[in-house]
């Protein structure tokens, strides 16, 4: 199966259906609301209704240019939030709070490391607010969960 | 006597299998983490079909196509489906979920 060829389009059907390279369109992708998709992809698209259609090969190269820039929003989103908690705490103790390995944390804002999107959330959650959140992780692991 | 798929479910079982599926992307595709994850559900979708599952036929401006009605995970789908010989594919107009009961030949397919 071919993504380059011309099909006529099931939606619409008048129009036909052919790869097409365009600004402005955007994807739900893991778990963000929206991703640029990049310009210079095409995606086979209805002349006339302007239906996207997707077959094997558009889906897989979707995938895969909607998976860098996903990991790229990660890195910066990630970023961002430790920036804001390192003005309210020492990195070591987020990394000690969360659990994570010493220097962790410089290594996501160097990119030598590829947050994940659960690390990612805990950082925006600790950002909203990095003393009261900070300190209620502390309490949480200092103390015995609540029944 | 009951109503007939248009396009026959040996047909479209055999051109997924082939991975020769088309699948319009729509707002429906949100409900899925990637694309490839969406294309896998239709594809699992595609390959299960039963008669039971068979709601209607309808007619398009040029195409006819078959409607059904699947639980999947306790949810009710609607799935559109034609096929277009020329290419030949199976073409996906809509994979969403149920927005109201559905009348299939195996019964009603609650939302």
């Amino acid at each position: 199966m071919t993504g380059s060829r011309v099909r006529k389009c099931h939606a619409c059907g008048v129009g036909e259906v052919r790869p097409l390279a365009a600004d402005g369109r955007i994807a739900r992708y893991r778990t963000l609301a929206t991703v640029p998709i990049p310009r210079d992809l095409p995606i086979p698209t209805c002349s006339n209704c302007g239906a996207e259609w997707l077959d094997e090969e558009t889906t897989k190269a979707l995938d895969e240019a909607l998976e860098v820039a996903y990991r790229a929003e990660l890195r910066a989103r990630a970023v961002q939030s430790i920036e804001r908690i390192n003005q309210h705490a020492a990195q070591r103790r987020v990394e000690l709070l969360l659990g994570l390995s010493q220097g962790y944390l410089s290594k996501v804002r160097s990119g030598a490391r590829a947050p994940s999107p659960e690390l990612v959330s805990q950082l925006a959650l600790l950002a909203g607010d990095p003393a009261a959140r900070l300190r209620e992780l502390e309490d949480y692991w200092s103390n015995p969960p609540a029944s | 006597m009951k109503k007939e798929p248009r396009w026959p479910l040996e047909r479209v079982k055999e051109l997924a299998k082939a991975r020769r599926f088309f699948v319009q992307r729509t707002r429906a595709l949100d409900f899925f983490p990637s694309f490839q994850a969406a294309r896998t559900a239709v594809l699992g979708v595609l390959l299960e079909l039963e008669i039971g599952s068979y709601a209607h036929t309808v007619q398009l401006t040029f195409d006819m196509a078959d409607v059904y009605g699947i639980r999947v995970e306790d949810r009710g789908w609607y799935l559109k489906i034609t096929i277009d010989e020329q290419v030949p594919e199976v073409a996906v107009i809509s994979f969403h979920p149920l927005e109201r009961a559905l009348k299939t030949r195996g019964g009603r397919v609650t939302p």
